[in-house]
């Protein structure tokens, strides 16, 4: 054994010039050292683009295709203290300096929710060790053994670096959570106030939007109430709770209103952040987001949970977190259901020109072409923006054997005349019930027939977790009026899922450490109640994944009298 | 100065090389690079010499669960969109151990090296047993991202991946005592089923524990592994 590895060993300086040689011909291709230890950290590649070989658990071998850094110390380098696996955080402060199991290190570990015996058993053992350089650092990576001198479990994998990405990680570790109290501001975050934004664009009318702020100022008054009153006592909590008092700021919204066309928003958006800078954007409503979307992603700005039919669904963002896909969903789920029928008449979409309804008619035409099996043919009824509908329009498309699709909106939707007398010749009609806004306005119950069915975003009426009666009983106790209930308590999950956030970050001001919290807590717990199931992952951005067809009949509120 | 107390051999050119460093960074630099290219070249790559000083998996039979947990109606889809049931699917391995992981497609921490490990030992188990992993967070992972994860990790046929429906599988996971409410605190486990029974192991063994363990347990529950026919 020990002969061959001093084989190794000489074999390696034989070579050295030979190598020397080789590796000035392949230069990094990346400009700088951030670059290269940004990319090596969240995609496993050194400096020459090639994966970093790894080995786990001593003799598993991988690459950095696999496994890399974020894996396990997440894209923030706060590692993670739920999973199976307690991965301490390595963000640069940390690493960079002595580590002492202080009172309050410990507490902030203890004070988030760690699950499990065993992580927090890990937690209690975190030990004193020494400040990181880069050798120290090199060493742990290669070798597993920590700034202390010693063995770090085998649930670190091994590394093979070179020099080049050993420098690049070093520098890109430094800047990760490098957040100190002067360039705090600059993510919204002052030493008394927490900044954030809510932003509408032009088409929301003032009663969407006074729903939606009175569910604002109804969760800030009481918040804010209750920091100051803990501010007051320092000591109200028994334990560790106190001790992150100081952490707790004032939260203040600031309301960003869009106005003019898309192409001008950026522009406004820009002057709003210039002005105040926020640490995330909270909900908000437009039937447009493609700007907003990405105005955050480009700023590294949260934007979380907005109310909109058109979430950017292309490429899934860094930073912008939706409840679900929206109209390309609708459409994903419908088009789902059409092939799963054995006999689909022609599919007429319906829908006026330059509305959400028209990109919607778009998303299913590509999802039912998309399968070849699929015999379904698919045209297209465009209703010009002047023209206004009525009997003379829906009869005669009634009376066919089509199936009839309807991307519209509410007051178009009021114009179908009754369906009573239909019959199964005729037409079938399919409705998104959000474009229609359903949830808010019921049909009259009359209204409910079986030629009709729904695409249906949220749990099944009658059917909806327990949350929602207590969401709708803090709105009460609030005073807040409930004329926009599906706006409302979305407005009243982000809050949710925001306190929690930053309850679990502390004085961790960190944008990205924030989103790995909501990654982890968006789950059925903080559900409103409006939908049947929700949950996030690891870089998913969509937290509703399942509609439902819904035939009329299913839909009649049980209240009615029929 | 660094105290190298339980530094194994293989290690004693990272020792020299980081001891030097200041002094000879290009060099060195170069060395590393030569370290990796080389043992790569031999088929060695770099590891760690020394024992773990706690143990990292445990392991033990779970009795009268197997015939709850895998008799009874799971309907699993795999990554082209085949529906089986899950009795019908152990059924159908009767006569070989099957090795199956809970995971899912976006889990950060645990997965990737609990998937790892499948890669890792599907070499040795070609013919010789089936492995199985299955979602638990599959309203997220249908059949095309299950399929983009099976590539990535270079599973071979014996190697299938799981979909289903949420309901079902949750179900599955409280029966053999797995389910956490939240998938993020999703537990590093393996299932080992061989001659109707079901062995149960908690944590990341390496590829060569993991290799014994399965010799051990066929050895206990008598079962061959030549292959079929
Ligand atoms: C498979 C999960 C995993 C991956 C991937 C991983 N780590 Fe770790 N890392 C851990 C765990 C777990 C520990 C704690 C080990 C211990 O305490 O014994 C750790 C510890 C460390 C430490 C020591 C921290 C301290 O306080 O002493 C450093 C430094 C580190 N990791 C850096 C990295 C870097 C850089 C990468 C990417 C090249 C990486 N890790 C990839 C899981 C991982």
């Amino acid at each position: 054994m020990f002969l061959r590895e001093s084989l190794i060993c000489s074999m390696i300086k034989a070579t050295t010039f030979l190598l020397l040689l080789f590796l000035d011909l392949s230069k990094p291709t990346l400009a700088n050292d951030f670059q290269i230890g940004k990319r090596f950290y969240e995609k496993g590649l050194l400096a020459d683009s090639t994966p970093v070989s790894v080995i786990l658990q001593g003799d598993i071998k991988a690459n950095g295709h696999l496994i890399n850094c974020a894996s396990c110390h997440r894209s923030s380098g706060y590692g993670d203290g739920e999973g199976g696996n307690y991965v301490p955080p390595i963000t640069g402060p940390v690493l960079f300096n002595e580590y002492a199991p202080e009172r309050q290190h410990i507490f902030r570990n203890l004070y988030q929710d760690v699950q499990t015996p065993a992580t927090r058993a890990q937690v209690h053992d975190l030990k004193q060790r020494a400040a990181y350089n880069e050798q120290l650092l090199n060493r742990a990576i290669t070798s597993g053994i920590n700034s202390d001198d010693e063995q770090l479990s085998l649930s670190m994998p091994r590394f093979m670096l070179d020099k080049a990405t050993l420098k690049g990680l070093t520098v890109y570790l430094k800047s990760l959570g490098a957040q100190n109290l002067d360039s705090l501001p600059k993510i919204g975050v002052e030493p008394d106030i927490l900044h954030f934004a809510t932003i509408f664009t032009p088409d929301v009318n003032p009663a969407e939007k006074a729903a939606i702020m009175a569910v604002f100022n109804a969760y800030l008054k009481r918040k804010n109430f209750n920091t100051i009153a803990a501010q007051k006592k320092p000591n109200y909590s028994s334990g560790y709770k106190s001790d992150f008092v100081y952490a707790q700021r004032q939260w203040q919204l600031h309301e960003w209103q869009l106005t003019g066309s898309a192409e001008q928003w950026p522009k406004q958006l820009a002057a709003f952040y210039q002005a105040k800078s926020v640490f995330s954007v909270l909900g908000g409503k437009g039937q447009r987001w493609q700007a907003i979307h990405d105005f955050c992603e480009q700023r590294s700005l949260p934007c979380l949970f907005p109310n909109t039919p058109l979430p950017v669904t292309a490429k899934a963002g860094e930073y912008t977190l939706y409840f679900s896909k929206g109209l390309q969903g609708e459409a994903d789920s419908l088009a789902t259901h059409l092939q799963s029928l054995d006999d689909v008449s022609p599919v007429v979409q319906i829908y006026r020109a330059n509305s959400v309804g028209e990109v919607a008619a778009r998303f299913l035409d590509n999802r039912l072409s998309k399968k070849q099996s699929s015999k379904i043919t698919s045209s297209d009824l465009i209703i010009t923006e002047q023209q206004r509908l009525g009997a003379a329009f829906w009869e005669p498309l009634l009376a066919q054997k089509k199936t009839l699709v309807l991307w519209l909106d509410r007051d178009d939707f009021d114009t179908l005349p009754s369906l009573s007398s239909i019959n199964l010749q005729q037409a079938s009609i399919f409705v998104s019930a959000s474009l229609i806004d359903l949830k808010n306005k019921p049909l009259s119950p009359q209204r409910y027939n079986k030629a009709l069915s729904f695409i249906w975003p949220w749990a099944l009426p009658n059917h909806e977790p327990k949350r929602l009666y207590r969401a709708r009983a803090w709105m009460r106790s609030r005073g807040v009026p409930m004329t926009h209930e599906l706006e409302q308590l979305n407005t009243f999950f982000v809050l949710n899922v925001v306190d929690y956030a930053m309850h679990d970050l502390l004085d961790r001001f960190s944008r990205e450490y924030s989103i790995e919290i909501i990654e982890r807590i968006t789950e059925n717990a903080l559900n409103p109640g409006l939908y049947r199931s929700m949950s996030l992952g690891p870089k998913q951005r969509f937290a509703v994944k399942k509609y439902s067809i819904l035939n009329a009949p299913l839909l009649i509120p049980e209240n009615s009298n029929r | 100065m660094y105290r190298w107390k339980i530094v194994g051999q293989r290690d004693l050119c990272a020792v020299y090389a980081v001891k030097n460093s200041l002094a000879k960074q290009r060099l060195l630099s170069v060395l590393f690079s030569g370290l990796f290219l080389i043992l790569a070249v031999l088929g060695i790559e770099p590891s760690d010499a020394v024992e773990p000083n706690k143990p990292r998996y445990q392991i033990r039979e779970i009795q009268n669960t197997l015939d709850e947990a895998f008799t009874q109606k799971v309907s699993l889809i795999d990554a082209n969109g085949g529906a089986v049931q899950l009795s019908d699917l152990v059924a159908e391995h009767r006569q070989q151990p099957v090795i199956m992981q809970f995971i899912f497609t976006s889990c950060a921490n645990v997965c990737p090296v609990m998937s790892t490990l499948l890669r890792a030992v599907q070499k040795d188990l070609v013919g010789k047993a089936q492995l199985i992993s299955i979602s638990i967070d599959p309203e997220f992972d249908d059949s095309n991202k299950l399929q983009d994860y099976a590539k990535k990790f270079d599973a071979q046929p014996h190697w299938r991946f799981f979909t289903g429906e949420l309901n079902d599988i949750i179900r599955l996971q409280k029966q053999i005592d797995v389910y956490q409410q939240n998938k993020m605190r999703h537990q590093p486990v393996t299932f080992f089923l061989l001659n109707q029974r079901l062995f149960r192991l908690d944590g990341l063994p390496s590829k060569e524990d993991t290799l014994a363990e399965l010799d051990k347990m066929l050895e206990e529950t008598q079962l061959s592994v030549s292959s079929p026919g």
